[in-house]
């Protein structure tokens, strides 16, 4: 038997070494890899192991101010495909051009085998998700739409919000801090082909949704502002314009419209502004009265209507005698006007503008306010007293114009304008509640007083009778300033205005009414528009109009003894279905017995397979309240067409036919 | 120096100088013991390991999740069996084995070479490794490395100072393993035909072969080597991406990068077992090939150490059961199935560490695969054989001694 040897024992042992230091080298290698670079491979290791999975917040909803939703969420599925995962792109062929609408190209590039992710441009209704899961290859991805159920109306306001989330314009932009909320998001461990591990969610942060903004809107007046505003614009051939409704005892906004070039844009009734023209006239009597310059019978000679002041002819549309001072506003004599202002320092001039809010941005919570323009006393030039007293050499914004009517109409309060009333959190919580917030007081009660009271005989005796409404008294004034295009002024075109309140005694409404480069004058342009909107915004029981107040607040109520008030004189203007009869208008209950409460019955007219604003304009027109459920056309309506129901009736319209 | 040579010994005279070193030598008994200890221990962490790194590939593979658990350990019983039986049989009547064993395995290779055995050999992952036998599925490459550890052993006995000659020792020993190496290769799987020829090639060096020869034959094989590892594109993109690991991500640098992220992400003490990411189809293979990197990613590097002291361990009371041999055939023996086992653990966990090549080298005692299991605890009843039988020698040799003078 052979037996090891010395050699072999040498072997032996050399081996072994080797062996033990090629165990060592490993537990070096291993203390290196796990020890020394443990931080940097774990790294790693999270960045492959771990997902962070967006979790999008559910932007708030915009709601007018009796709660009806304009801007909310819906939402979308978005479709995308791996088409080597495609397991039979025949049948998934067939069923994407089926269930998605695709067409041969779309699907050709969808399953185009050279690409690895394709992710089809649509976004789809939630149904497609129930036709589409467990195709191999077909990946779907939730996504949250902002969705309008009420189309265009007050677009200009809400402004638009991109697919990705991210505000962009108008009030989603401007209360988007509000709106927004914050995206959660979950740590997912997933597998080497990147699907997640059931199971295995490491952390999450729910998404905290966006608060409910609740504005100071009303959308029926809302509409109807909308639609007369179109009308008119067409039937003048003008450029564009604005109409503003606001609420002059808590500066709430309650409708607001813009339109340029047929389009709807931004809310330019707080960005652009213009030349007031006669409408600025009020606040320089404002300020003559409260100084104790002019009294409303001081008398003015008004030259038989031209004047010269230095190389400038200052002249009146009719020529006019000796005025009263009340007389200069109603009649907007511009000789008067600028023969009275100059009564005024130039300081004390400047001030009373200013201290009405103009050249100052109202702080509303649109973005991009402008704060129009009014130069300093010490910029002024030998003829500037002059232009501002009749209102030139200064811009405003409608909004601007809109607030400080608003100041001659609840006694002399500048009201900072409101258009969100409250935020409310996802649950019904009362984040944030504004009130009426005071600027300043520009003038005393008095004088705001004595301001209101030759307005509304403006509107009774002077340029703006075509304001008239009936036996409700309507506070304003006309203004016509020359469009002022390229540098000059045009003799042809003009930005025709008119601003006021309503009812005079005790106003509940400020507005303002303002066509941009039109051909006629503010008192044949503007006015007869704000006593359309009047007129229907009366006949819509939901507007915030306190109809009772208003009753009361008719000086002489029954003239002939009839139990209602006769509202012919304020039938609809031509940019509204006439309405059918006359408008009655119910009282509340426990009105003094002097009201008495009146009833009719007539029958519900027809508007199904009407779009929803025409529907809603001919049913507040008749007397109704409107309510709407879904989009698109009139499907069906409770109670039903024809039906004897009494005005004031609340109608609920079921939308989603199509036409 | 040559006058140590083995031919000394040759007429089984007793060496007597040694003859006192040599009791001292003489295993004391409890070697045979370690290794069963060792081999029990790493056959155990195998299981464990083995439900925590397959239950969630099995679960992928539409399987139960313990399926690979249960064949793993239905191989582990097996092997238990094969070790206890290994261990009480006597080693020296596996000389004469040598060469059936090797015309055996030489026959099953050649079989599962032939394009007719595709049925009882199936081609899997481009290669046919597998050979079905009735009710049982053997991968005659794991057994041909135990059986021709043990023909070497046999053949270097017999040669003896032959050895030290190129054409009457090495080359035929060189026959024998180029034709069995080469029918591996042809499989083809070229890292277990280099693997044996190793082995093989560690034997003869311990039974005396010059090392200038091994040097010579390794210059002579390299433009071989070349050859077939530019011939396979994914040899060269393995040995490539070993060279720059950073280079292909995507690829097979992927599979170390990836063992690599699992071991580092361990950490000191591991993510816990069970705790493991890396094997939810990050890294190929983790019950196999990758095990250790996912043994290190729930262990930490405390594990991989334990794991590195096993085998070191392992190979410390191996080669000292090879140094109290009874006879040279135990001593090559138990210095080629202790390399069996050390050196493929090594390498294996060289490969995870990415200090060696990409290879398909499994863990001994560990790695999914029953042919493995069974032929590495073989191996270990071989050496506690090898240790039983010196022992019982050391204690008649004690009694003589004890008796004598």
């Amino acid at each position: 038997m052979s037996q090891p040897g010395a050699l072999h024992v040498r072997r032996r042992r050399l081996l072994l070494v080797g062996l033990v230091l090629v165990g060592l080298v490993l537990m070096v290698r291993g203390f290196q890899v796990q020890v020394v670079q443990a931080a940097e491979w774990e790294a790693r290791a999270a960045r492959q192991h771990r997902e962070r999975v967006s979790l999008p917040a559910a932007r708030g909803v915009i709601y007018d101010r009796n709660g009806i939703p304009l801007a909310t969420n819906r939402e979308r599925i978005r479709v995308a495909v791996a088409p080597s995962e495609v397991s039979d792109p025949e049948s998934t062929g067939r069923r994407l051009r089926e269930v998605l609408g695709l067409d041969a190209a779309g699907v050709r590039r969808a399953l185009d085998p050279g690409r690895r992710w394709v992710l089809l441009p649509g976004r789809y209704e939630p149904s497609v998700r129930s036709e589409l899961t467990g195709l191999a290859g077909i990946y779907l991805e939730r996504e949250l739409e902002r969705f309008h159920p009420h189309g265009s109306l007050a677009r200009e306001l809400l402004g638009a919000v991109a697919a990705d989330g991210r505000a962009l314009s108008g009030l989603e932009y401007g209360l988007d801090e509000v709106l927004r909320g914050s995206d959660g998001y979950a740590v997912v461990r997933r597998d080497g082909r990147g699907d997640p591990i059931p199971g295995a969610l490491l952390t999450v942060v729910e998404p905290r949704p966006g608060n409910d903004v609740h504005l100071t809107l009303d959308l029926g007046l809302q509409a109807i502002a909308e639609q007369a505003l179109a009308g008119a614009i067409a039937e003048q051939n003008a450029a564009g314009g604005d109409l503003i409704y606001a609420d002059p005892r808590s500066g709430e906004v309650l409708a607001a419209a813009s339109r340029r070039d047929g389009r709807v844009q931004h809310w330019r009734g707080v960005t652009d502004p213009y030349e007031p023209g006669s409408t600025l006239k009020p606040f320089v009597l404002a300020a003559l009265l409260e100084r104790g310059l002019a009294t409303l019978e001081d008398t003015v000679f008004a030259e038989r209507g031209w004047m010269q002041r230095g190389r400038r002819t200052i002249r009146d549309v009719t020529s006019h005698g000796w005025l009263t001072v009340a007389e200069v506003l109603q009649l907007s004599s511009n000789v008067g006007m600028v023969k009275l202002s100059e009564r005024l320092d130039w300081h004390a001039h400047y001030e009373v503008l200013r201290d009405f809010g103009f050249g100052t941005p109202t702080g509303v919570a649109y973005p991009s306010e402008s704060g129009g323009r009014l130069t300093r006393p010490d910029g002024w030039s030998a003829y500037s007293q002059a232009s501002l007293a009749m209102g030139y050499e200064i811009s405003v914004t409608p909004l601007q114009m809109t607030m400080a009517y608003g100041a001659l109409a609840n006694g002399g309060r500048l009201l900072e304008p409101r258009l969100v009333r409250e935020v409310r959190s996802q649950e019904g919580r009362l984040v944030e509640r504004w009130g009426p917030s005071e600027v300043r007081r520009p003038v005393r009660t008095e004088t705001a007083a004595m301001v209101a009271g030759v307005l509304a005989d403006a509107v009774q005796d002077g340029t703006g009778r075509q304001a008239r409404f009936g036996d409700f008294g309507v506070a304003g004034k006309t203004g016509t300033a020359r469009a002022f295009e390229h540098g000059r002024y045009r003799h042809d075109a003009y930005t025709a205005s008119f601003a006021g309140f309503f009812p005079a005694r005790d106003p509940q409404m400020v507005f303002l009414v303002k066509l941009d480069r039109g051909g006629q004058y503010g008192g044949a342009v503007a006015a007869p528009l704000t006593r359309t909107t009047l007129a229907a915004a009366m006949a819509a029981r939901a507007t915030p109009l306190d109809r009772r107040a208003v009753a009361l607040s008719i000086p002489d109520p029954g003239t002939d003894g009839s139990a209602g008030w006769d509202m012919d004189a304020a039938r609809p203007g031509p940019w509204l279905p006439p309405a059918p009869g006359p408008f009655v208008f119910q009282l509340a209950a426990g009105a003094p017995e002097e009201a008495v409460v009146v009833s009719e019955r007539v029958p519900l007219p027809n508007v199904v397979g009407s779009s929803a604003r025409e529907a809603a304009a001919e049913l507040h027109a008749a007397g109704y309240r409107v309510v709407l459920d879904g989009v698109g056309t009139v499907r069906s309506m409770v109670p039903r067409a024809g039906s004897a129901a009494e005005r004031g009736t609340l109608v609920r319209l079921t939308l989603g036919g199509s036409r | 120096m040559a006058r140590w040579g083995p031919w000394k010994w040759r007429g089984g005279e007793p060496d007597r100088p040694r003859a006192v070193e040599d009791l001292s030598r003489l295993g004391s008994g409890w070697e045979s013991g370690a290794v069963f200890a060792l081999t029990a221990l790493l056959v155990s962490v195998g299981l464990v390991t083995m439900y925590s790194s397959s239950a969630v590939m099995a679960q992928g593979q539409g399987l139960v999740p313990h399926h690979y658990l249960l064949r793993q350990m239905s191989g582990a019983l097996l092997g238990m069996v094969a070790l206890l039986m290994a261990a009480q049989m006597d080693y020296r009547r596996l000389r004469p084995l040598a060469w059936p064993l090797v015309g055996v395995v030489v026959v099953m290779l050649f079989i599962m070479l032939l394009p007719a055995a595709s049925s009882i050999a199936p081609e899997a992952k481009g290669a046919r490794r597998w050979l079905l036998l009735g009710p049982v599925t053997v991968q005659p490459s794991e057994v041909a490395k135990l059986a021709v550890i043990v023909w070497t052993a046999a053949l270097v006995v017999k040669k003896q100072d032959r050895l030290r000659s190129l054409s009457r020792g090495l080359a035929p020993l060189l026959v024998v393993w180029g034709l069995v190496a080469g029918l591996i290769l042809l499989q083809p799987d070229l890292s277990t035909a280099l693997l044996l020829v190793g082995l093989a090639g560690l034997v003869a060096f311990a039974g005396g072969a010059r090392p200038a020869h091994f040097v010579v034959l390794v210059l002579a094989a390299l433009p071989f080597l070349w050859g077939q590892v530019a011939k396979a594109g994914y040899r060269m993109e393995r040995l490539l991406t070993f060279l720059d690991p950073r280079a292909d991500l995507a690829d097979m640098g992927y599979q170390i990068n990836q063992s690599l992220i699992a071991l580092g992400s361990g950490g000191l003490v591991g993510q816990g077992l069970g705790r493991g990411q890396q094997k939810f189809g990050f890294l190929p293979e983790p019950h196999n090939d990758f095990i250790l990197a996912m043994i290190g990613e729930e262990w930490g590097f405390l594990g991989v150490a334990a794991l590195l002291v096993l085998f070191t361990t392992f190979a410390l009371v191996g080669y000292r059961i090879a140094r109290g041999a009874a006879d040279l055939f135990g001593f090559l023996l138990a210095v080629g199935v202790t390399n069996l086992v050390v050196v493929q653990a090594f390498l294996h966990i060289g490969v995870n560490l990415a200090l060696v090549p990409a290879t398909g080298v499994t863990l001994p005692f560990i790695s999914y695969g029953r042919s493995s299991l069974v032929v590495c605890l073989a191996a270990a009843g071989i050496l506690m054989s090898v240790g039983r039988v010196s022992d019982q020698r050391g204690r008649a040799l004690a009694r003589v001694r004890g008796a004598g003078p």
